[in-house]
């Protein structure tokens, strides 16, 4: 069973707005008013110099890696890696090697995890915000810059986290964000990529379309990455209820925790590492694989949406992999959205609490 | 004094034109793309309708509309033509080969998506009659390492699609069409999307079935289609990459294909518009269509004969001005254009003839009958004014340069 994250669906009489609204000025895809727009939006509410709306995260990773123009030798890749980066790497002719995490960094990665595998070999290190929070952003890129390569990251669960009194956005040479539907902002299946570095962006432009491009310069192939006018509508009405819609995670996220804190052997895993969350999901990590293992086919029995936060580890080349390993076996995400309810978590933190309790 | 062969427009004397500083034409502009609005209560009911709380729910209903239509039995929507085009080339080349055969004339991103896929772009000329690659133009480029053979349908009538099923399965190397400009057409009674190994198509806004973007491959052939519905959902062990169509784009499409029956009319009464205002202005061809193969006539083609005064380029110039966003057929050719990437081209004198003959006219959705009367107004006063706008053209030019010579230091100084 999936976790189908936040689901956050915009109401049809705004939909419907919208919608007159592209019907009538004709203007359907290429960069059109509604993109353009979503672009200046992100960039002020980021802080970032440079947004470039893209169809679809894995498109945006794609385009992204080739971009960037990486010098021979690997790529430094997350065992946590999300789907868009991995499905990218295999259409780029580039080796690559897995990080691991660990749970002394609370599963979130780390410069020593990064180092420990860091040579002159390397070409570009790639990252991973997760669960509404930030990984070590700053030993991170302290080792890209010490190393001279570039940092990338994925940041589709931190949309509107602060760190260090600055949004997530900025950081590396750039930043990827997700707009499927299990995120945030529901950008009908699409993405954005945000950066300072404007090289990169006349070049992901360049490479994007025909449309939207400041400054044309040679790119080594083009593509479709197009945004239409209708996927930057639905990521427009999520930015326009953002506040609301962290205020009703956060409220999901504080039961969680209520019910949840006092348990032993239970530990919290989710926003942690930035100032501010976004609360998007709610991962927890057992001390009791055997508990672990239980409730994680009991509450699926039952029809709830709980899942490994570890994505699908078990195919990834992981064998020496400790800290992708063992969250694979002790972690949980739990269901946090749109289509949970507060009397939904109470009885979920329910079962998890009769295991752990009866097990003291 | 020549006779006012222009009623229809207000233009008098060169000055008037927009390329010599006039009012253009038309204040909003012209396009070649179809740009179709659907019914807006129609598209908010698909919207709004039990399959938008299902999520693909919507694309299925679409694949299932579009594989009828096509009288086929598997259509997997992806959310773009060029997508599409990638995932079909990995999945259908032969396996340890290189080289896809493609016309130069055709989508000017083909040869970058056969570099994405890590093959070998091997341009093919065209036929001078039907304005696409034939049997006769892909025998030629058929070595050892041909791995796909594509056919690409003109803008207006068919590729050689006999010949090229022939040969290819002759030479047992897999056949696919590009068919995004012959939708809702018949080749030998039966449906364009059933021809080669599969077909591909657009749902951009600018194709017969305005989806925002996206893109479909029609198959009768189950493993393909499971497979690309794999490389779709980035699930497969080859190249694959997550680019589902939205399902907002699957009901804009839906929407568009309710009211395709009734486009097709539109389409046909601006078709003959076009025809009977052409009529009797020499220089120019109109490409004709096949009435037997059922054209959506979406598309406007001319030929600039030797007796028009003016070059195609020319022509373009002075129509763009006025706001009538006429396209070069095609052109330049992608062998034109520098390419990063491995690639092999032959000759190709017929790509190359065709690439500065052919001009694609306004058509679609926010093209009416005046407006083609208009238009065609205006090629009629081009040519009956050749000469002296030919010779402003020349001094304008001429102007621009020294213009331009002698400003660039005046602006650094």
């Amino acid at each position: 069973m999936d976790n189908p994250g936040q689901q956050n669906q915009p109401k049809p009489e705004v939909v419907r707005s919208y919608f007159r609204g592209i019907l009538q000025r004709q203007y359907y895809t290429e960069s059109g008013p509604l993109v353009r727009r979503l672009e200046a939006e992100i960039c002020q509410l980021l802080d970032v110099n440079h947004v470039i709306c893209i169809s679809t995260p894995a498109v945006a990773w794609l385009m992204l890696l080739d971009a960037v123009e990486l010098g021979p030798g690997r790529l430094l890749l997350p065992a946590t890696a999300s789907n868009p980066m991995k499905e990218a790497l295999r259409w780029i002719d580039c080796p690559h090697q897995l990080y691991d995490i660990s749970a002394e960094h609370g599963y979130r990665l780390h410069r020593t995890d990064a180092e420990a595998c860091m040579d002159d070999g390397v070409s570009a290190l790639l990252a991973i915000n997760p669960w509404g929070g930030a990984c070590d952003l700053t030993g991170l890129s302290a080792l890209a810059a010490e190393q001279r390569i570039p940092l990338l990251i994925d940041s589709s669960e931190a949309f509107g986290c602060h760190l260090d009194g600055r949004p997530v956005g900025s950081h590396g040479l750039a930043e990827v964000f997700s707009f499927e539907s299990g995120n945030l902002i529901n950008g009908a299946g699409s993405a954005c990529i945000c950066t300072q570095d404007e090289t990169l962006a006349d070049r992901l432009r360049s490479m994007r379309s025909s449309g939207g491009v400041v400054r044309q310069v040679p790119v080594r192939k083009t593509v479709n990455g197009r945004m239409s006018e209708a996927q930057a509508a639905y990521a427009l009405i999520g930015l326009e209820c953002i506040d609301q819609l962290i205020d009703r995670n956060k409220l999901q996220h504080d039961q969680y925790h209520k019910r949840l804190s006092s348990l032993p052997k239970l530990h919290f895993l989710s926003t942690k590492g930035v100032n501010l969350s976004n609360y998007q999901q709610l991962v927890i990590a057992l001390d009791s694989k055997r508990i672990r293992k239980i409730l994680l086919a009991q509450l699926q029995g039952s029809g709830c949406a709980v899942t490994s936060p570890a994505w699908d580890s078990s195919n990834e080349a992981t064998g020496s992999l400790k800290g992708i390993r063992e969250l694979s076996a002790n972690g949980l995400q739990l269901p946090l959205g749109s289509g949970v309810t507060l009397e939904g978590i109470d009885a979920i933190c329910e079962v998890i609490a009769d295991h752990l309790e009866a097990r003291n | 004094m020549l006779p006012n062969m222009t009623i229809g427009i207000n233009k008098q004397g060169i000055e008037s034109l927009a390329i010599f500083g006039g009012t253009p034409l038309f204040e909003s502009p012209k396009p070649t793309s179809n740009l179709v609005r659907p019914d807006p209560e129609n598209f908010f009911r698909y919207l709004e309708c039990d399959l938008a709380r299902i999520d693909g729910a919507m694309r299925e209903e679409l694949e299932r509309r579009l594989a009828a239509m096509h009288d086929v039995e598997h259509c997997i929507t992806v959310n773009s033509g060029f997508w599409a085009l990638a995932l079909l080339f990995d999945a259908l080349s032969l396996p340890g080969r290189k080289e896809i055969i493609m016309p130069s004339l055709t989508y000017r991103r083909m040869a970058d998506i056969v570099a994405w896929v890590n093959r070998v772009p091997h341009f093919c000329d065209i036929d001078l009659q039907t304005l696409a690659n034939s049997a006769k133009t892909v025998q030629p480029c058929l070595t050892r390492d041909t791995a796909l053979i594509i056919g690409v349908h003109p803008v207006g009538g068919h590729c050689d699609i006999d010949g090229l099923t022939t040969l290819a399965r002759e030479q047992g190397i897999p056949l696919i069409f590009d068919s995004v400009e012959s939708v809702h057409e018949m080749h030998r009674g039966k449906r364009i999307g059933t021809f080669g190994d599969a077909e591909l198509f657009s749902l951009g806004a600018s194709k017969l079935v305005n989806g925002f973007e996206g893109g479909y491959i029609t198959t009768n052939n189950p493993k393909l289609a499971a497979e690309l519905r794999r490389k779709r959902e980035g699930r497969s062990d080859g190249l694959s990459l997550t680019v589902p169509l939205p399902d907002i784009h699957a009901a804009m499409a839906l929407a568009g294909l309710d009211d395709l029956a009734s486009q097709l009319q539109r389409n046909l009464g601006r078709f003959n518009h076009y025809q009977q205002e052409l009529a009797d202005l020499t220089g120019l061809r109109l490409v004709k269509q096949n009435p037997s193969t059922e054209p959506s006539y979406k598309n406007i083609v001319i030929e600039v004969l030797d007796t028009w005064p003016y070059t195609r380029d020319q022509t373009l110039e002075l129509l763009n001005a006025e706001g009538i966003l006429a396209r070069a057929y095609y052109a330049p050719p992608i062998t034109h254009k520098p390419m990063s990437y491995e690639h092999i081209v032959g000759a190709l004198p017929n790509t190359d003839r065709v690439a500065k003959r052919f001009i694609s006219l306004p058509c679609g959705h926010l093209v009416s009958l005046e407006d083609i009367t208009l238009i065609v107004d205006y090629l009629r006063h081009l040519k009956y004014h050749a000469k002296a706008i030919l010779a402003g053209m020349t001094i304008s030019c001429m102007s621009r340069l020294t213009f331009g010579e002698s400003l660039y230091p005046t602006t650094h100084g």
